[in-house]
């Protein structure tokens, strides 16, 4: 006889169970081409905690991947860490002479296989080039692993936020294109309405950003050739507007960024070699 | 015809209305297991409501807005208003009140509104007659000018009442549809005699959409919604697209390098 608490000590162990079934999902989702999905399930503080570093490096020049970055922190900090499951495919290799359907760009898959071998290279959240069934595949995979958590109780949110953070650190090998399905921990709403993210930004920033984001929004009479900004009850007589140009000092945070992310991740590379 | 087009943009067109159609399906399945969802005693108590289309989900926002102004703290306002926005963009309302919560309570004596082993709390705040609370006596519960639900109401019946929603929820999270249950929309649906003897009601948006349209929003959202955004381009535009005075015929633009952009240069006339 046992009294279980239904706190995070009694069912991290569930959701881990659940990121499993997660994972049998994504494996046994419909394929159009047989495509080989890759999961991985990361799971407690010392393995989530360096991909929420890198998230946090990214951050500073990316609000979005700063709110999942804080989240999961949030998270960790509180000693309950979400389990990802990452999702992952190598999508820059097709299956040869599969359809030759030309959504990559040539004509015929070699063509494609050839060019991606030499081509190879990381964006901004992925690598590439990819073949389009391979995409769609690990599309599906994506689905039914998030539909098997939602199924399960288990708040999720398919990140590429934090797919990027584990991509960058290697935790996943021979794949191009890695999402994670953040999931727990338990209880009833972590990733979306965010209690979280309460009092993170100021009204002035929220409106600062929706004006940088949607100007039409809060455009006046635009037959000046220059719309005033509606800011506030007197922006007829204060006034400002929206200027197009370039942001040095956001080139140079951003510049900045990136060798901070070198760095960061060097040093994790050592570290981990040091361990093996 | 056995083709159907389906699609959420735009609003209301017939590929919308489509889509809206089977969202529709799902909700129907909602209120079955609404009514099929465990009571205690399984007393027939669950009343519920279909409502949809723009004209109907047009009227519960009002009310909701209407309400939100009866509200002193601005965050129910806040509350009342953003949910008014999220009811315009669902695709269909799921309404489900409990008729027994305000004038045929449990009559055991739970404790759970009176923290008492009986029902006196309750009894002592109607008008009764014989001991029965009396049905015209007592107000309506549609009566127009409240923010809230008029209690003490029977906590039993409460309960089972949630079990229904639950249950309704539990079908929609199935159905791979998104639902939220409002006590906003639940009041507005009263006030609005929407559900004929309830005194309180929960009501459940439904959407099939790209966003989820009951998570994420932002503060004041009333007022940033994407309606809101779409209909001020529509404000701007027309003005914008004439102040240039551009004469696509001729093509009369200003040579690069050219000084101002408001008065016409001479040189760059072709």
């Amino acid at each position: 006889m046992a009294i279980l608490d239904g706190n995070y000590e009694a069912l991290h162990g569930s959701v881990v169970e659940v990121a499993k079934l997660c994972a049998l999902a994504a494996l046994k989702a419909p394929k159009l081409t047989g495509t080989e999905i890759k999961t991985k399930i990361i799971v407690g503080e010392v393995d989530v905690r360096p991909i929420v570093d890198v998230m946090e490096i990214l951050g500073e020049v990316s609000a979005f991947v700063q709110g999942d970055a804080q989240t999961i922190k949030q998270n960790l900090d509180a000693g309950t860490p979400p389990t990802l499951l990452l999702i992952g495919v190598n999508a820059a290799k097709s299956p040869v002479s599969w359809e030759d359907c030309g959504a990559c760009g040539f004509g015929e898959c070699g063509e494609f296989n050839r060019h991606a071998t030499k081509n190879f290279g990381a964006g901004t959240l992925f690598a590439g080039p990819s073949c389009m069934a391979r995409v769609i595949d690990h599309g599906i995979a994506m689905s039914w692993a998030a539909a098997a958590a939602w199924h399960h109780h288990v708040d999720n949110r398919l990140q590429a936020s934090t797919g990027v953070g584990a991509f960058l650190l290697g935790y996943m090998q021979d794949v191009s294109l890695v999402v994670s399905l953040t999931m727990g921990p338990p209880g009833f709403s972590i990733y979306y309405d965010r209690k979280s993210m309460k009092r993170a930004y100021t009204d002035d920033v929220i409106q600062e950003m929706l004006m940088r984001n949607i100007p039409a929004l809060f455009q006046g009479f635009p037959g000046d050739g220059l719309p005033k900004l509606k800011h506030s009850k007197d922006w007829m007589a204060d006034w400002r507007f929206t200027q197009v140009g370039k942001d040095p000092e956001f080139e140079a945070k951003n510049q900045e960024v990136m060798g901070k992310l070198q760095a960061y991740l060097g040093e994790f590379q050592a570290k981990r070699q040091i361990q093996a | 015809m056995p083709y159907v087009y389906l699609d959420e943009w735009p609003k209301t067109s017939p590929q919308d209305l489509a889509r809206k159609e089977n969202v529709l399906v799902s909700a129907k399945l909602m209120l079955n297991a609404a009514f099929s969802a465990p009571v205690m005693g399984g007393i027939p108590q669950v009343e519920a409501a279909l409502v949809y289309g723009e004209d109907e989900q047009e009227r519960i926002a009002r009310k909701m807005e209407e309400i939100a102004l009866l509200n002193e703290s601005p965050r129910l306002r806040e509350v009342f208003r953003t949910e008014a926005v999220m009811v315009r963009e669902a695709d269909s309302i799921v309404l489900i009140g409990n008729y027994r919560a305000y004038d045929t309570p449990m009559d055991v004596g739970c404790g759970l509104c009176s923290a008492a082993p009986n029902c006196n709390f309750l009894y002592d705040k109607r008008k009764t007659t014989a001991g029965i609370i009396d049905p015209v006596e007592s107000p309506r519960p549609d009566s127009p000018e409240e923010a809230h639900f008029r209690g003490p109401l029977c906590m039993c019946r409460v309960s089972d009442m949630g079990e229904a929603v639950g249950s309704a929820l539990l079908v929609a999270n199935s159905l791979l549809v998104d639902a939220k249950p409002m006590l906003s929309v639940g009041l507005a649906a009263v006030k609005l005699g929407y559900l004929k003897r309830s005194e309180v009601a929960v009501g459940i948006p439904v959407a099939a959409q790209a966003k989820n349209p009951f998570v994420d929003v932002l503060p004041n959202y009333h007022a940033f919604s994407l309606d809101k955004v779409i209909d001020n381009i529509r404000r701007t535009y027309p003005t914008l697209r004439q102040v240039y005075w551009y004469d696509y015929k001729t093509g009369f633009l200003a040579k690069k390098g050219s000084s101002g952009n408001l008065k016409p240069d001479g040189s760059d006339s072709d």
